[in-house]
């Protein structure tokens, strides 16, 4: 019974995900947006990282 | 594009806390390595840390995987998360002041004083939670104030700007600050099976909602960090998330298939490991897609790191899915196979993925010392260490499993491991190697020489190129962004919130509460009216059996499995564990289960296993609790028989309420299939070695090779009847009454055969049923073969009718008058009398024994009752019974 549960409920959030993806493009973009805000943030700081070596206390900008 | 300074975030990493964490994480990981070292090398060499209670096997036990898991990857974690959060969110974290408190709280009121108090002996017998309550407070406490350290700079973003590993961070935390306190505090007080079903959620929680989520932050983090691209799929990594959290907590109860915890609440946590299977299949697509271009084996070693944390994470989630399986599970679990799984998620993904996460802060933090090369070599040392050590266990489980389903002799599986041991011990030399590079590679070398790397892999980078449209997403999410958090935001987090609590409350709902209520009412249905509470001595000695591990090794339940059933007996009903606070029931078998050793082993002989394991069983490798006797196992203290008395007590209640209580609780089975499984067994007790009345031997014919004799002599026997079978092994001068002189006497084989078979009750000789009937007629022919016994006179006439006279006078009350040891004593006395129709002894021993009498039975010595002639008299006339030479002329004939 319980075991029934879960893998209908799966199924169902399975479709949900893939009905969302496909009949949804813009929220597609969107939820890629992230993965390159974060790319831009973390190549910002790794050449602070550069700029920076000497900083005893941390990295700041 | 470039952002203007008054957008531009404030990321600054607060590199002397990522420094100190990271530095704390080894250091506590190379404390951890060598206790688990130590307790590889006890399956060797049990006595190398001698019988010293906090270098016992149990103890060190607890504090490697608590180390581990605490102390390394705790502080691994934390010191990720100072260098991701404030990159993750344009934020510091809350306080560098209560950044020090988190630091002093987790290694100074958590892991220095946890592993001191596990060492002494204040411990939990809890899976994964084996620090005492008091560390789990300030646990607690220190999670707490991680959650106010670095929860606030992700709620000043919108959650649409999350990224992946933001999630799996936020996630960690608030999930392991709600399933530690539920998994590391509630089994204390709820009793038994129902106890074990809330503490199987946190045996998967504290991997899957504390460990999984942080080492997958890592892996997100570093792989675009490091080869300059975003990952493939964000939206995979989404889906993952959510999966994750929905399926991990659901799998709890797969860690006790097969056992009292109810069959639906089993069945939902297998279902969902085979779904959890699915979900880590497209975590790692995602993951290996967005790793295109980096190599098979990455140049940057942080990201060498996390690419085999990858793999790592694929093959033990596989493995997780599919050892969850009943079919499986019937045969690896309890075997080391579970050992090689849990050490490639702890040792394998997670460390590899924490060490990637050091690294790559390490290589950003401009001051810090920083030695390639070593780093280098502590990568290969750890691969090939890490995947030597995984193959090898899950190759000692796979044999483990076949010798126990096939019913073989427990001692076989301690032998046939023993190779694949000394395998494990030998992977420590490049494990324990690997771990020293690590800390060579971030305390030595030139300063700032990551930061240079990093800064020399920026110029030979390629730029990801970035579309105009992502760049429109990307800024239309940026203005979002920087708007002021309204109600929005706040129904945004509330959602996500209530999901993701949602998720948790709804496993604990299913796989903790709802189990716990089933088994409480099948315990009320089904326990006896008058329930055998434990005595004093017998809590007494629950409490020491919990503080030395012994459930570790003696998984403390029988499963619902036809082997268990054959080789235990019934398996473990709820209302059997209805006073264990905490439970018991272990996941690891390296010993036998004893839960029904009650009236198994006399008092004598579990004194002597104590203080000296190998005197009785000479292939055992069970530590000696030696600390617990006064010099001897004749003077065993107050917790030697605490320890004893509760070691007597398991299966007791089920015993005694057998078979008239059982019938009752048949009527209140009703259909449950499971709980006649247990009701229905046909043996309460199967332990081979549980002594019974005697006749029922099975006819020893065909014997297996002398050879086969001689090394079951060897394996089983020598340890009491010594080498020569002279009744002079090590455990002799313990053991009362003393074992045999097989050489000053004469057996019938199927004598023989019969005491094998059964035992010799209330004496320290046990059955040996688990060896089949070829085995144990070559040992009856070896023993056979001792007898040294000279050529005796023939006795005169006149020895005979005095011997006759005195025998029937004296003996016969209890040896019969035919000295078939049937006399009508002979059921009144705790040890049978000598059968002198299956047994011989020489004259010189019978007078021996008639002069000195046998300790610790009820034959006395007769010197005061009888003179010299007719002592030799009754030694002659009792010779006249056995069988053996009767059972000789049927041969020749």
């Amino acid at each position: 019974m319980i075991s029934n549960i879960i893998v209908i409920s799966s199924i169902v959030l399975a479709l949900v995900f893939t009905i969302v993806w496909i009949a949804r493009p813009n929220l597609r973009r969107r939820i890629e947006a992230p993965k390159y805000d974060f790319l831009r943030q973390v190549q910002r700081y790794n050449r602070q990282v550069g700029d920076k070596r000497d900083d005893k206390n941390g990295v700041r900008q | 594009m470039t952002i203007t300074a008054d957008q531009a975030p404030d990321n600054r990493v607060d590199t002397q806390l990522v420094h100190a964490h990271g530095l704390a994480a080894l250091v506590t990981l190379l404390i951890a390595v060598v206790f688990g070292i130590v307790v590889a090398l006890q399956f060797i060499f049990p006595d190398i840390t001698g019988s010293w209670l906090p270098l016992g096997w149990g103890r060190l036990r607890y504090a490697h995987t608590q180390g581990i898991m605490l102390g390394w990857l705790g502080n691994a974690f934390i010191a990720f998360m100072y260098h991701a959060v404030p990159i993750l969110t344009g934020f510091p974290v809350t306080s560098r002041k209560l950044g020090l408190w988190i630091f002093g709280l987790w290694n100074f009121a958590v892991m220095a004083p946890g592993w001191i108090l596990v060492l002494s002996g204040v411990s939990q017998p809890l899976e994964w939670a084996e620090f005492p309550l008091i560390i789990d407070a300030f646990i607690v406490l220190a999670l707490l104030l991680a959650a106010i350290q670095f929860l606030p700079p992700f709620f000043k973003r919108s959650l649409e700007k999350l990224y992946v590993s933001s999630w799996y961070i936020i996630g960690a935390l608030v999930f392991t600050l709600l399933a530690f306190p539920m998994g590391n505090i509630v089994p204390e007080f709820v009793p038994g099976a129902a106890g074990a079903a809330i503490s199987g959620l946190w045996i998967h929680d504290a991997v899957g909602l504390f460990v999984t989520p942080l080492a997958l932050a890592i892996l997100y983090f570093v792989i675009p960090s490091s080869t300059g691209r975003p990952i493939f799929s964000h939206y995979l990594s989404m889906l993952g998330f959510w999966g994750l959290f929905f399926w991990y907590p659901l799998n709890g109860t797969h860690h006790y298939v097969f056992s009292v915890i109810p069959m639906e609440a089993q069945f939902a946590a297998i279902a969902a490991s085979a779904l959890l299977g699915v979900v880590v299949v497209i975590v790692v697509t995602n993951l290996m897609l967005s790793q295109r271009g980096a190599g098979v084996i990455p140049k940057d070693v942080g990201l060498r790191f996390v690419s085999m944390s990858v793999i790592f994470y694929l093959l033990v989630s596989l493995q997780g899915a599919s050892q969850a399986q009943m079919a499986l599970n019937k045969a690896v679990h309890f075997t080391d196979w579970v050992v090689a799984h849990s050490h490639l998620a702890m040792l394998g993904f997670a460390t590899f993925a924490a060490i990637g996460g050091i690294i790559h802060a390490w290589q950003r933090i401009p001051w810090a010392p920083y030695n390639a090369r070593a780093l280098e070599w502590s990568y290969w040392l750890l691969t090939v260490g890490i995947s030597a050590m995984f193959i090898d266990l899950t190759i000692a489980g796979i044999i483990q499993a076949q010798l126990w389903l096939g019913g073989a002799p427990w001692l076989e599986s301690l032998q046939a491991s023993e190779p694949y041991w000394v395998i494990r011990v030998l992977t420590a030399v490049p494990i324990a190697g690997g771990f020293i590079m690590l800390l060579v590679g971030i305390t030595t070398g030139p300063r700032g020489a990551g930061a240079m790397a990093v800064e020399q892999k920026l110029i030979e980078q390629p730029v990801e190129e970035i579309t105009p449209e992502r760049v429109r997403v990307s800024e239309a999410v940026r203005e979002r962004d920087i708007r002021p958090a309204g109600r929005g935001l706040v129904m945004a987090y509330i959602v996500a919130f209530v999901a993701g609590i949602g998720f948790f409350i709804l496993s604990v709902s299913l796989l903790g509460v709802w189990p716990g209520r089933v088994l409480a009412e099948q315990t009320v249905a089904m326990a006896p009216p008058y329930p055998l509470t434990p005595t004093v001595s017998e809590e007494r000695g629950r409490a020491i059996y919990a503080r030395e591990g012994c459930a570790y090794c003696h998984s403390q339940q029988i499963r619902y499995t036809e082997a268990d059933m054959a080789r235990f007996g019934a398996p473990t009903l709820a209302w059997e564990t209805r006073f264990d606070y905490p439970h018991l029931m272990g996941t690891r078998r390296i010993g036998p289960d004893l839960s029904r050793a009650s009236g198994t082993r006399t008092d004598n002989w579990h004194f002597v296993h104590l203080f000296a394991p190998r005197a009785v069983v000479p292939q055992s490798i069970m530590p000696s609790y030696a600390s617990l006797f006064d010099g001897s196992p004749d003077k065993p203290t107050q917790e030697a028989r605490d320890l004893v008395a509760y070691i007597e007590s398991l299966g007791r209640a089920r015993e005694l309420a057998w078979p008239d209580g059982d019938e009752a609780a048949r009527a209140a089975a009703g259909d449950d299939k499971w709980a006649l499984m247990s009701l229905n067994a046909p043996l309460l007790n199967a332990h081979p070695g549980r002594t019974r009345p005697r006749g029922d031997a099975p006819t020893l014919a065909n014997p297996a090779s002398a050879e086969k004799g001689l090394q079951l002599w060897n394996d089983n026997c020598t340890g009491c009847h010594g080498p020569g079978g002279r009744g002079d092994g090590p455990a002799a001068t313990w053991l009362k009454p003393a074992p045999s002189n097989l050489t000053m006497r004469e057996f019938t084989a199927d004598y023989l055969a019969d005491v094998l078979w059964n035992g010799v009750h209330n004496t320290a000789m046990p059955a040996w049923r688990d060896h089949s009937p070829e085995n144990l007629a070559a040992l009856v022919d070896f023993v056979r073969g001792l007898a040294s016994v000279p050529q005796e006179p023939a006795a005169s006439v006149a020895d005979l009718t005095l011997g006759a006279s005195v025998y029937s006078g004296h003996c016969a009350e209890c040896h019969g008058d035919s000295g078939a040891g049937d006399g009508f004593a002979a059921g009144e006395l705790p040890i049978a009398p000598t059968d002198f129709r299956g047994e011989r002894p020489s004259l010189g021993e019978s007078v021996r024994v008639l002069r000195s009498g046998v300790n610790g039975t009820s034959m006395a010595p007769w010197t005061d009752r009888l003179n010299d002639d007719e002592i030799l008299a009754v030694a002659h006339y009792i010779r006249q019974f056995f069988d053996g030479q009767r059972e000789s002329q049927e041969n020749d004939r």
